[in-house]
């Protein structure tokens, strides 16, 4: 585990515009870091001048130890990346696309270029015109041409783009693993809140150009304060289920629902022994309990829309 | 570098266009360099493939009443009574003979067609003693008995033997035939066999006594203008140079025609090897042109640019595909303009040579290395456009508006530059596209007054520096 990405005093204008102020972070080897912001918050700006398609302004952006500006080479060999849409030469097959980055860098055998092909899933369609692939095909090749040189770290401006479920799942394991068996920094940018829980280890958030916070996604999930917990009850006979209820907890919200369905706002901190409780008064009145959940309210998505403080209304 | 550059190869030749327009620019070129020969071969007496019949030229004729018509009259029923039915069955001495003896008889000729001699008199403004005329009517009997007879040796022995009398009365001859007889037996040249060093012996002649006559003035302290002096002193010894050398094929400048100029198909084709350079210059112009612009458009460029190779040598990968790419466009282009002219005219010419003159002295040169050189003086300016239009590419995100402006930059350049000297604008000439013709400017034709190769090739120079620093540096601190 070792220093990644070092990005200290980012500020960067276009014209008058300013679209980054003064981002400072570091990301190390071995960890999944999300970068997750509203539209226009900044996120593919800082993408792109870490990799070079932006100039520096002010401010330093180090790869694994050199700085972008003085070791330019050295810096993006140790990069691989994808900026917003992955974009090929259609006209040429996928592995003609692969060939002409494998050319470009240092070490890129011909099996590992067949490594990678079959790591991402297009072995049976590498032949094809990039033309003919669908935009999940794309992402994969996109995928498959930033890990052919084995980068120490992966930069990804929203991956999951364009991917069905099954794409979806088989790209965050690839991801994982490669972060965590073999010692990469996986650095992603996306705005699928769910997606990000479950797949990054930590996590910043950036709201107009201003880097809000870096934690992990432990700390972020526990920072939420939520009150109450919701829980979802299906009894055979509603009405007489419901009075019994507020006969003994008058004081907790109650809907009531539809086809013997109704839910109680119970507050979280001893929410396992009131519920507990329900429950006996339920079955011990002679009523049958068919099931009882609880609602997840924690979640990714309300704690970036209470830190972001306005739930991505306006564009920054 | 050289994996960047294959890289760039493998782009542009994966691409099914880069072929159509390869194709098309080749059938391009073939067909400009074939109108063109067509062009040349109804200019000057060139090759007439139209044989016309002795009858069908009487006709033109037999009406008139103009002079040079009836001697031409007389001319062709010399060739009736000869035998001949059609022009292309003259030898050519014989026309050559029968030209000159018209011209210089034609008192005995139009005193001989009319009835009365007072009349042909008062037409031709001379007037003739007896004895002059009996004399006349003597020596042109002679000569046309001679020419019926396909004698060329009596022929030209009784061109002296006129001359001489002429000249010892004091009276007006032309030389011209006199210098011609008296060389044919210098040289002994047998005009029958020798048809070609016949010829190149007349004009030898004539070359050399308009030179010998601008001389002889010279001398009395008459003013002779020095370019008119320096044309006809070319004129001769370029002649002299082709006699003395029995060359047959050949080609020279030519003031009037505007360029160089021969009599043979062949070297007249290869010379215009101008045109195929052209159009590979085209067809690389098109290419550099999208050689960015098309990454932009792609979005590749992202991809491109996230690599471990620093922007600069991305740039010259770039450039340099495209210079090694029109050195390969170049020699693919001349072999299959070579084969075309060989083709189309035939290989007769293919030991031709260049005559070109400079300082007294004539100076000969094969024909295939001169062609290569106008080829590649071609190239060099061209190289220009390329650099131009890789420049443009680089600033230019839509590759069509790219090769657009490329392509209208060079066509209407020279007109532009063409526009600004009739304009009598003289700063016209530091402009690139008055200095991209170096073909012409070698040869000594330049658009401006004064311009020559060496001021050419510095203005080009300068101008590619000042794009590819644009270009360079438009694309390394550019924001993607």
């Amino acid at each position: 585990m070792s220093s990644a990405l070092t990005i200290k005093n980012i500020n960067k204008s276009f014209g008058k515009r300013k679209v980054l102020h003064d981002v400072s972070f570091e990301t190390y080897t071995g960890e999944v870091f999300g970068f997750l912001g509203p539209n226009g918050a900044g996120k593919t700006t800082l993408i792109k001048l870490i990799v070079g398609l932006l100039n520096l302004e002010e401010g330093s952006i180090s790869v694994c130890g050199y700085d972008i500006h003085k070791d330019f080479e050295a810096a993006m060999s140790n990069i691989g990346g994808i900026v917003e849409n992955p974009e090929l030469y259609r006209y040429m097959t996928g592995m003609q696309n692969l060939r002409q980055y494998a050319n470009m860098r240092k070490g890129v055998t011909d099996e590992r270029i067949r490594e990678v092909i079959e790591l991402v899933g297009l072995s049976n369609r590498i032949n094809d015109k990039v033309g003919k692939y669908s935009l999940g095909m794309r992402q994969r090749l996109g995928l498959a041409q930033s890990l052919l040189h084995k980068p120490k770290v992966l930069v990804l401006d929203e991956p999951t783009n364009g991917l069905d479920p099954a794409g979806i799942k088989h790209l965050r394991d690839i991801l994982k693993n490669i972060a965590h068996h073999e010692d990469v920094c996986v650095f992603i940018s996306s705005h699928l809140m769910s997606e990000m829980e479950l797949m990054c280890d930590r996590v910043g958030i950036i709201v107009r150009g201003e880097l809000k916070s870096v934690q992990t996604i432990d700390e972020m999930l526990r920072s939420i304060d939520s009150a109450t917990a919701t829980y979802e009850y299906k009894t055979d006979n509603l009405s007489k289920t419901v009075l019994l209820i507020r006969e003994r907890y008058p004081e907790y919200a109650l809907h009531e629902g539809e086809e013997q369905v109704f839910t109680i706002d119970v507050p979280s901190e001893n929410c396992n022994e009131i519920i507990a409780d329900i429950n006996s008064l339920i079955i011990s009145s002679g009523l049958r309990l068919y099931s009882v959940y609880m609602h997840d309210t924690r979640s990714l998505e309300d704690a970036f829309i209470e830190l972001t403080d306005e739930g991505g209304t306006q564009i920054a | 570098m050289l994996k960047l550059i294959k890289n760039e190869y493998a782009k542009i030749f994966h691409k099914k266009t880069t072929y159509i327009v390869l194709i098309l620019c080749i059938l391009l070129g073939l067909g400009i360099s074939a109108l063109i020969q067509l062009d040349n071969s109804y200019m000057y007496d060139y090759d007439y493939d139209y044989d016309s019949s002795i009858e069908e030229e009487k006709s033109w004729y037999i009406n008139s009443d103009y002079i040079y018509d009836k001697l031409n009259l007389y001319s062709l029923n010399l060739y009736e009574n000869m035998g001949y039915k059609y022009r292309s069955e003259i030898p050519g001495w014989v026309e050559m003979a029968v030209d000159s003896y018209t011209s210089s008889h034609y008192a005995y000729i139009l005193i001989s067609q009319s009835e009365d001699i007072q009349e042909s008199e008062a037409d031709m403004d001379m007037h003739l003693s007896d004895t002059d005329i009996e004399y006349e009517k003597e020596i042109s009997q002679r000569m046309e008995k001679a020419i019926l007879g396909l004698d060329y040796s009596a022929y030209f022995d009784l061109c002296v033997e006129y001359y001489e009398h002429q000249t010892a009365k004091n009276l007006v001859c032309d030389k011209s035939n006199y210098e011609l007889a008296k060389s044919i037996k210098k040289y002994n040249i047998n005009p029958e066999k020798d048809e070609t060093l016949l010829s190149s012996l007349h004009s030898y002649v004539s070359a050399k006594m308009a030179y010998d006559e601008l001389m002889e003035e010279k001398n009395r302290g008459v003013h002779i203008p020095e370019e008119q002096f320096q044309k006809t002193a070319k004129t001769y010894l370029t002649y002299k140079y082709i006699f003395d050398n029995h060359i047959e094929n050949y080609m020279m400048i030519n003031e009037d025609y505007g360029g160089a100029y021969s009599q043979n198909k062949f070297i007249m084709a290869l010379s215009s090897d101008t045109v195929m350079a052209g159009l590979a210059g085209i067809f690389i112009i098109i290419i550099a042109a999208g050689i960015f612009a098309n990454e932009y458009s792609n979005g590749t460029i992202k991809f491109l640019l996230i690599n471990p190779v620093k922007r600069a040598k991305i740039f010259w990968s770039k450039y340099l595909s495209c210079i090694t790419l029109f050195a390969g466009a170049l020699v693919i282009f001349y072999i299959i303009y070579f084969l075309f002219a060989m083709i189309i005219c035939g290989t007769d010419g293919i030991d031709g040579v260049f005559l070109s003159y400079a300082d007294g002295v004539v100076n000969e040169q094969h024909i295939i290395l001169y062609s290569l050189k106008q080829y590649g003086l071609t190239a060099v300016s061209l190289i220009t456009s390329i650099t131009l239009a890789f420049t443009i590419s680089a600033f230019i995100r839509s590759t069509a508006l790219a090769i657009a402006i490329s392509l209208v930059i060079e066509f209407a350049g020279s007109t532009i530059s063409m526009f600004l000297y009739q304009l009598g604008h003289d700063w016209g000439r530091y402009l690139i596209f008055s200095n991209t013709d170096l073909a012409s400017f070698s040869n000594g034709m330049g658009m401006f007054p004064g311009q020559t190769l060496t001021f050419a090739l510095v203005t080009i120079a300068v101008y590619m520096v000042v794009f590819m620093l644009t270009a360079y540096d438009g694309f390394t601190r550019k924001e993607i």
